[in-house]
């Protein structure tokens, strides 16, 4: 078994975690990004069989700005800044030149530790590195991975000396005095704690329909909405102390909802009925 | 409001827009001055449209009007009760071939009467629908044109995208539609393409049992067909499966077990940001109907103690301010004001919204493609939460808790805005604090400084906002406010600069204190160091370079 810290610095990573918040803080990206390190590795006879992903925060810069007006002085509204989304052109008639939905970009400092069931030593390291750089967090260049091996979780403790542990937080929106998510929210928000609203998964709006045209590499495809939940920054000093790896970020199938989460008693299944929910959905309206 | 007013109806039928109308025939009726003039009294008034009934016909509508006739029945079909039956039931082609004569005289009895006979012909041919008609037609609009979720919201371009929300509660936290099934809080619909005709808007109306589908006319038992109608069209469409995925929507891939993937394509929801949007305006309201009894209560402390004070108390050591008033004093009437009025004015709660938002240029030119809920506050206008950054402005922040902001200046700005000020004093102008002096001495160097200086006061006043404590105070974020600056700084009291920037205020007590401070810095840069002289010697050039500044800083506020 062997503990993986990576240092990351990323560049232009989204901030958007859906149309209503923007947030710089990429939870869902870096844990399913520690699935695809995997799987790639894998690729090349070295799985290194993840099974958990601590987050901590260094540092965010996001794209964004006060522009001036005519006069010279700053506008009160924030907006991204210039050069940080392309703008459609009229006369490209090419569907691939469209942008997508406007973004929302930061620049990052994270710290990913990754709970590996394979042993393995520097020179693995070096290899995973070398991923990494192939790799995009978030839409987000990765401009720097640094990658340490330790045998032993008090190591990884020892060596958390700054940043913030990220937490889900989203049992927060159950309060009991209110049954109103969006109150809850905001009150947790402004709790005085350091919380925001981040993407924490997806809830399947329809089953996944095979052969649907357009389809990314020809996978059952699936309409979805966002699961927003909450996250708590807590300062890796204090996080540390009784820190243990089952509070590590996982991820898995609650029914037909793929979640992140690291909230302990959360019960998710790392297969998703496929063949029953494809088969229910062979006959498409057109 | 109504987003689709644009739409109205001519005499001629085909329920033109105005601008098409106007197109086909550039130029308005010549007695259209003449109707306006006649009817603007009591039919125009009576058919403002808005939520608050406050929204005149405009003339770009009235402009296609062709006759009297016509000219009335499009001051009609704007009152929001005609236009919900002409645009619920299409009937504007109907309307504006059967729309009655216009009402005779200038009385406002004849104006209600003429509308409620418009609204009784609308309602004579409602009538004549039976309930699977209405059913009908509910069903036929929302099928065609509503939905929960839709990929317009990320490219407007994009077709087939929409989907209604799953009617399976989850017992997640997260905030998504199963969660508000969960809570009994319904999602407003949305559309799935853009609805020219305005039906789909007053389906919804009807479906919230909004008072203005009573109020135009409609019985129980037509609403009530109508909703079923769409209720079953929403039904059928969670069955409808879209065929193709539009190449402008984003795919993730899930994994659904060992080497199996699903690719998923995320879709928003407009009606969510009503309902976020909603919470926040509520949450934001309600923090400051409580800060503005909490200066309430504290502006009645402060008048009373003045009042017991008064006797004992000497004249006020403030001299009346002399030259030309500034703008920021012309509510004081002459310098009259009391001193209950002036402590009044400075614990006036300043509203400020909690939540931050950026730009979100959703829906490009035209954001009325995008979404049904383009009008609405949240929308293109997403909520900003910040995480922790490593300031570069700590040093400032720990600075602070120590002694009082100060504003830099450069060696070479300082020679250039005493040059600046000295030419002035040479000019004719000489030692005039008159407006045009003030207004010339608000301009270059000095400018240019002041601005740099308003920049770096607002960055610092955010990064005090931001800068977090927690790591020695127990996990909690610990705010640095004024108590615990006082605290730190061994005083009682603080600067009223430094209290701005706690606060983040940058009204009126922000103008006077930052332009005190910056004019005694420039006075202690301004002193050649040869002669021991300073270009601000003269009181009169003092006054005349605060004014500036302030004038400079009103400007940016």
């Amino acid at each position: 078994m062997t503990y993986l810290v990576i240092d990351l610095r990323v560049k232009k990573a989204s901030m958007l975690q859906s149309i209503d918040f923007i947030t710089p803080a990429p939870v869902f990206a870096a844990v399913m990004a520690a699935h695809a390190l995997d799987m790639e590795m894998g690729k090349r006879g070295s799985a290194l069989g993840v099974s958990g992903v601590g987050l901590v925060h260094q540092h965010c810069q996001p794209w964004l700005e006060h522009l001036e007006n005519e006069k010279g002085w700053m506008e009160r509204h924030l907006v991204q800044r210039r050069g940080a989304c392309s703008i459609e052109n009229p006369k490209n008639k090419e569907p691939q030149g469209n942008p997508l939905q406007p973004d929302a970009l930061t620049d990052l400092e994270w710290t990913l530790v990754l709970d590996c069931a394979a042993d393995l030593g520097d020179a693995a390291s070096r290899e995973i590195e070398g991923q990494l750089m192939r790799m995009r967090l978030a839409g987000g260049v990765i401009a720097l991975a640094r990658v340490r091996a330790h045998s032993q979780w008090d190591d990884v403790l020892q060596g958390m000396k700054s940043g913030f542990w990220i937490d889900d937080a989203s049992a927060l929106l159950e309060a009991e005095a209110d049954p109103d998510p969006f109150i809850a929210l905001i009150q947790a928000a402004r709790s005085g704690a350091w919380v925001v609203p981040v993407n924490l998964g997806y809830a399947l709006l329809e089953a996944p329909a095979q052969g649907r045209s357009g389809s990314r590499d020809a996978k059952p495809h699936a309409f979805a909405e966002h699961m927003i939940g909450l996250i708590r920054y807590t300062p890796a000093r204090l996080a540390k102390v009784g820190l243990l790896p089952d509070k590590l970020w996982r991820h898995g199938w609650d029914g037909d909802q793929f979640l992140v989460t690291n909230r302990s008693g959360v019960i998710l299944s790392a297969a998703y009925k496929l063949v029953n929910a494809c088969a229910s959905s062979d006959h498409q309206a057109k | 409001m109504f987003s689709d007013q644009h739409e109205t109806v001519t005499p001629s039928g085909k329920g033109k827009r105005a601008s098409e109308a106007k197109g086909s025939d550039s130029q308005p009726h010549p007695r259209l001055a003449v109707w306006i003039e006649s009817y603007k009294g009591h039919l125009m008034r009576l058919c403002q449209s808005g939520a608050k009934r406050d929204i005149v016909v405009s003339k770009k509508h009235l402009a296609a009007a062709l006759d009297a006739r016509s000219f009335c029945a499009i001051c009609a079909a704007h009152k929001p009760e005609i236009d919900l039956l002409i645009k619920l039931f299409g009937l504007q082609d109907w309307f504006a071939a059967h729309a009655p004569q216009e009402p005779y005289g200038g009385l406002e009895s004849a104006a209600q009467s003429y509308l409620g006979l418009c609204q009784a012909l609308l309602m004579e041919q409602v009538r004549a629908l039976s309930d699977e008609d209405l059913e009908n037609l509910g069903y036929s609009i929302v099928s065609a044109k509503a939905t929960h979720f839709s990929g317009k919201l990320i490219h407007s371009d994009t077709q087939g995208a929409g989907m209604p929300a799953r009617d399976v509660p989850s017992v997640q936290p997260h905030l998504s539609s199963r969660r508000l099934l969960r809570a009994g809080i319904p999602l407003p619909l949305d559309q799935v393409k853009l609805d020219n005709s305005g039906a789909l808007q007053r389906v919804i109306k009807v479906l919230n049992d909004d008072p203005l589908v009573s109020a135009s006319g409609l019985s129980a038992r037509e609403q009530k067909a109508i909703q079923r109608g769409a209720k079953q069209a929403l039904d059928d469409a969670s069955q409808r499966r879209p065929n193709f995925v539009d190449h402008r929507l984003r795919q993730l891939l899930l994994p659904a077990g060992k080497g199996v993937y699903i690719s998923v394509s995320p879709l928003p929801a407009g009606g969510m940001g009503v309902l976020l949007n909603q919470a926040v305006q509520h949450h934001e309201d309600a923090a400051l109907a409580q800060a503005a009894a909490e200066a309430k209560a504290a502006a009645s402390e402060a008048a009373s103690e003045a009042v017991s004070e008064s006797p004992e108390s000497p004249e006020s050591p403030e001299k009346p301010r002399r030259g030309r008033k500034a703008k920021s004093d012309k509510s004081d009437k002459g310098g009259s004001t009391t001193e209950g009025e002036k402590k009044k004015d400075d614990v006036a709660p300043k509203y400020k919204p909690l939540f931050e938002r950026i730009e979100f240029p959703i829906g490009g030119a035209n954001p009325r493609n995008a979404s049904l809920h383009w009008t609405d506050r949240g929308f293109a206008n997403p909520l900003l939460f910040t995480a922790p950054q490593r300031s570069s402005n700590n040093r400032g922040v720990w600075r602070f808790l120590h002694r009082p902001w100060s504003a830099w200046i450069s060696r070479d700005a300082a020679k250039k805005i005493g040059a600046q000020i000295a030419k002035l004093g040479q000019s004719s102008y000489g030692d005039s604090g008159s407006l045009a002096a003030v207004r010339v001495q608000a301009s270059g160097s000095l400018a240019e400084w002041v601005r740099s200086c308003h920049g770096a006061a607002q960055a610092f006043a955010r990064a005090l906002n931001e800068t977090d404590l927690s790591p020695s105070e127990g996990g909690l974020r610990l705010l640095i406010d004024e108590e615990y600056v006082m605290k730190s700084r061994g005083q009682e009291t603080l600067p009223a600069l430094d209290r701005c920037l706690l606060q983040q205020n940058f009204g009126k007590e922000y103008r006077q204190a930052m332009s005190d401070h910056l004019l005694a810095v420039l006075r202690r840069r301004t002193v050649d160091p040869s002669t021991g002289i300073g270009t601000i010697e003269s009181a009169a050039s003092a006054k005349r370079v605060s004014d500036a500044i302030e004038k400079l800083l009103g400007e940016a506020l």
